[in-house]
């Protein structure tokens, strides 16, 4: 497995967000968490990116240990987050949110080819180039922020509530470029609340629901479920 | 009257020591974007660096331009220290404990050089200070236009690095999304070591810069301080280059108080520019955007 969650309790405070949660992903994988708001999905991504420590139960990269380790050192290795919210470094233009994705270790030497990629993929983005991020259009910064996340030139790829805020036009788009990306081999790792269209992208899919993992199994069949279905498809 | 020479003379002396007002701003105003702390103890650093000359000049006629080698790492050393023994667990306290730590440090430094130096006002002349250079009917001595030229470059070269270099961009990233700056990578908490012992560093140059020009006496710190703040926020709250500006204007504001007002009331037009500049624009000079 490229990354475990081994029975991870976490939270802030004393009260525990997620209870005992476990899951697995592959390299090649795309596998999505689904479950609403506030069901733990962005604090399961704050403890894989070590921004905050579990109570108890540890992750994993292969055998590296990520839940020993800080949070500059786990993007080092490759595990790099989309984040909730975009968080953008919004008083720099579009190249400096760039420059600073791919900074770390791994990705420092190969910045020009990186950035050739990512404005390949995303062209707005280098006609935006000199733009505050601030500045930008929901969608336009959606971008940058996964832009930014690939130019880190990630083993695994983090994404936490990409259709965010945005038009369902836009979240084909964003997920359409997502799907190449997996098949060119990037291995993805999704929180939605969009259910739909988490499902119908990825290979496998977790249900978190209050803090723990009620339902796995691959996305097809969980798109087929009944309890999905009630619950998540409204159907 | 005071006649138009004498005027332009003394914009010019406060321009030049504006220079150094600006190095001295900008410490507290990195230290401010990426921390939030605020260090009453700033100016009283400046006031050891400049302390420090004084002494190797007593015991080993050491020039102050030269001593600057010895102060400017020696500077950036105990900010590290203090950063990492002090500082750094006061990150997420309450402001109070801040403001008494550093205060507490006010206490501790002044009381040090008062005991080391007596209470007597000093100043330490460097191998410039004797020449006298002339521009039309101004006239100024070099160690003005040294304290102009190098506190300018260098505050034109940290303004540089911000902006142009990875390191610069790896402040401004912490100072504007901290989380985010840790997911880029970021080691943040080496980083706000490493700002603080710059903003420290930088007082070892401005000390030694400004011996023969700044009378020194053991409780000079708190009014550097009070002017580093002026700067601050007259800047605009974290903002590196209306920091550098407002340096300047305070330089200026300063010595036209001495010039028209003089005496004790002089002293005050700065902070009457101040309350002024927060009533008619609280956002500073280019505004905290």
């Amino acid at each position: 497995m490229l990354l475990s969650v081994n029975n991870v309790t976490a939270g802030y405070g004393g009260v525990p967000i997620l209870k005992k949660v476990s899951l697995e992903v592959d390299e090649g994988e795309w596998v999505a968490v689904i479950g609403g708001n506030g069901a733990g999905k962005s604090t399961l991504f704050k403890v894989v990116s070590g921004l905050i420590k579990p109570k108890s139960g540890a992750v994993f990269l292969e055998e590296t240990e990520l839940t020993a380790i800080s949070s500059h050192e786990i993007v080092n290795l490759g595990v790099i987050q989309v984040p909730e919210g975009r968080m953008l470094f919004p008083r720099m233009n579009v190249k400096e949110n760039l420059l600073l994705g791919g900074r770390n270790q791994r990705a420092r030497e190969h910045v020009s080819t990186n950035l050739e990629r990512v404005y390949h993929l995303f062209p707005i983005l280098e006609k935006r180039e000199t733009q505050e991020a601030g500045t930008l259009s929901g969608g336009e910064q959606q971008m940058l922020a996964t832009a930014r996340g690939l130019m880190a030139m990630p083993r695994i790829l983090l994404l936490d509530e990409p259709s965010l805020g945005l038009s369902p036009i836009l979240v084909t788009e964003i997920f359409r470029s997502l799907t190449e990306l997996n098949r060119k081999g990037m291995t993805i790792l999704l929180v939605e609340q969009n259910v739909v269209v988490s499902l119908r992208s990825s290979h496998r899919a977790y249900v978190l629901e209050n803090g723990a993992i009620v339902m796995n199994g691959t996305s097809r069949d969980l798109m087929k479920d009944e309890r999905t279905k009630r619950a998540y498809l409204g159907v | 009257m005071v006649d138009t020479v004498i005027v332009l003379q003394a914009v010019m002396q406060g321009l030049m020591l504006g220079a150094i007002y600006g190095l001295i701003g900008l410490g507290i105003t990195m230290v401010y974007a990426i921390t939030g702390l605020l260090n009453f103890a700033h100016g009283d650093f400046m006031a050891m660096a400049m302390y420090l000359c004084l002494a190797l000049y007593r015991h080993f006629r050491i020039d102050p331009y030269l001593s600057m080698l010895l102060a400017i790492p020696l500077l950036f050393v105990m900010g590290i220290l203090v950063y990492h023994f002090l500082f750094r667990r006061v990150l997420k306290a309450e402001l109070l404990m801040v403001v008494q730590l550093t205060l507490g440090m006010v206490f501790i430094i002044e009381s040090t050089l008062l005991l080391s130096f007596t209470a007597d006002y000093e100043s330490v002349p460097n191998f410039l200070h004797a020449m006298k250079f002339t521009l039309g009917p101004l006239s100024t001595t070099g160690s003005y236009l040294a304290t102009f030229f190098v506190g300018g470059g260098v505050g034109g070269a940290l303004y540089w690095i911000l902006q142009k270099t990875d390191l610069g961009r790896q402040i401004r990233a912490i100072a504007q999304n901290k989380e985010a700056a840790a997911l880029m990578g970021i080691h943040t908490g080496r980083i706000q070591m490493i700002v603080f012992a710059m903003g420290i560093a930088l007082l070892g140059l401005s000390g030694s810069l400004t011996t023969s020009i700044l009378t020194m006496e053991p409780y000079m710190g708190l009014e550097l301080t009070l002017f580093a703040f002026i700067v601050f926020v007259m800047g605009g709250v974290g903002n590196f280059l209306g920091t550098l500006l407002a340096g300047y204007l305070l330089g200026v504001a300063d010595a036209m108080g001495s010039l028209f007002v003089g005496g004790h009331l002089g002293a005050m037009v700065p902070y009457g520019l101040f309350v002024l500049m927060l009533l008619l624009r609280p956002q500073g000079i280019l505004g905290a955007r």
